[in-house]
């Protein structure tokens, strides 16, 4: 089955990022292919590049950077969630005229529409909620 | 197998729990994860709750999460223990998920 | 491909969180791409609703100004919980928009029959 899904807690603040880590590599040791992950809410700083994790409580940075190798899957960052929590790329730093851009290069920045067209090119949309 | 309903809450969020269960068929499954693994522990305080569900409607804990916060002695029968591959497959089995938070 | 169902559930007050505001984005996102969109409000969620209600005083954007522009849109099955609107003291009067309050086994009826479900 095709999944996507939907992550909307933070590192370090919340567990449904970890979650949803172990979901994920869980359905594809099953043969499942992950279409997209879609972070939102404050899920969208899990694209941050500037987050920095004590070094024995790394795992996620890591954990998303090896999936992303290993995989084909889209990371995509809600780009109004993600604007409104200081995670940027280069495009939007130019556009509201931010000097910095702290977007990880394995994350792409795009709109809502990802989170819809994920829910209709996948079997299953499952979310990881956080408030 | 029609809804798998995902619960992550402890039991500050006891309302939502009880909406979570009353909105439930029994078609459908619940499983409880991350915070909500506390409602799958043989305990005055949860137990309550869990009888209200539906008959045959599967209740299930998320091991993994269980087991961190020190609780597998506590489980009550009534919920079946899964790891994360039981987790996805219960998805494989449903026809969607719904996520309380 | 035919238009699937996509299931919007607000449980959430405004303004203490973001979730409303990012669940009616999602929801006019969802819109424009044709499918068939319903939107749930329950429990606390009910308050994003309110007809009333400035939010200068608390320096937030009000985004339920959004909830009106969704019939504009197409999204026309906006359902709420009778017997939450009933305990919180709310009748249709009281709504910002015209949303039609249902019992519980419709709302396990409409969960039921949905491809996806959004929770906010």
């Amino acid at each position: 089955m095709i999944y996507s899904i939907v992550v909307y807690g933070a590192p370090h603040s919340s567990q449904a990022p970890y979650s949803a880590y172990q979901f994920i590599q869980a359905a594809l040791s099953r043969g499942h292919s992950i279409y997209r992950i879609f972070f939102y809410h404050d899920g969208a700083t899990n694209g941050s590049s500037l987050v920095v994790s004590p070094q024995d409580d790394d795992l996620l940075p890591k954990a998303w950077h090896e999936l992303k190798q290993q995989h084909e899957i889209d990371f995509v960052v809600c780009i109004g969630a993600g604007i409104k929590r200081g995670v940027i790329n280069e495009q939007e730093a130019a556009r509201y005229e931010r000097t910095q851009h702290s977007l990880n290069d394995r994350f792409e920045l795009s709109g809502l529409g990802q989170l819809v067209d994920a829910s209709l090119k996948s079997d299953r949309v499952i979310t990881f909620g956080a408030r | 197998m029609t809804t798998l309903h995902i619960f992550n809450q402890g039991t500050l969020q006891s309302a939502l729990l009880q909406r979570c269960i009353e909105t439930m068929s029994h078609k459908d499954a619940l499983i409880f994860i991350e915070d909500g693994v506390v409602w799958a522990t043989d305990s005055p305080l949860t137990s309550q709750l869990l009888g209200k569900a539906p008959q045959n409607a599967g209740i299930y804990v998320l091991s993994e999460d269980l087991g961190a916060r020190g609780l597998s002695e506590l489980k009550a029968e009534s919920v079946a223990v899964v790891d994360y591959n039981g987790f996805v497959e219960l998805t494989e089995q449903s026809q969607n998920t719904l996520s309380w938070f | 491909m035919s238009a699937k169902r996509l299931l919007f559930v607000f449980s959430n007050s405004p303004f203490g969180n973001a979730l409303g505001a990012e669940g009616l984005d999602a929801v006019l996102a969802a819109s424009v791409f044709d499918q068939d969109v319903t939107l749930i409000f329950q429990l606390d969620g009910i308050y994003q609703l309110m007809k009333d209600g400035d939010t200068a005083d608390i320096g937030i954007k009000d985004h339920r100004k959004g909830f009106k522009a969704l019939e504009m849109y197409g999204v026309d099955t906006i359902l709420v919980d009778a017997m939450d609107m009933e305990a919180r003291g709310i009748t249709e009067s009281q709504l910002a928009i015209p949303a039609q309050p249902v019992d519980r086994t419709k709302i396990t009826e409409t969960i039921h029959q949905a491809d996806a479900i959004f929770t906010f």
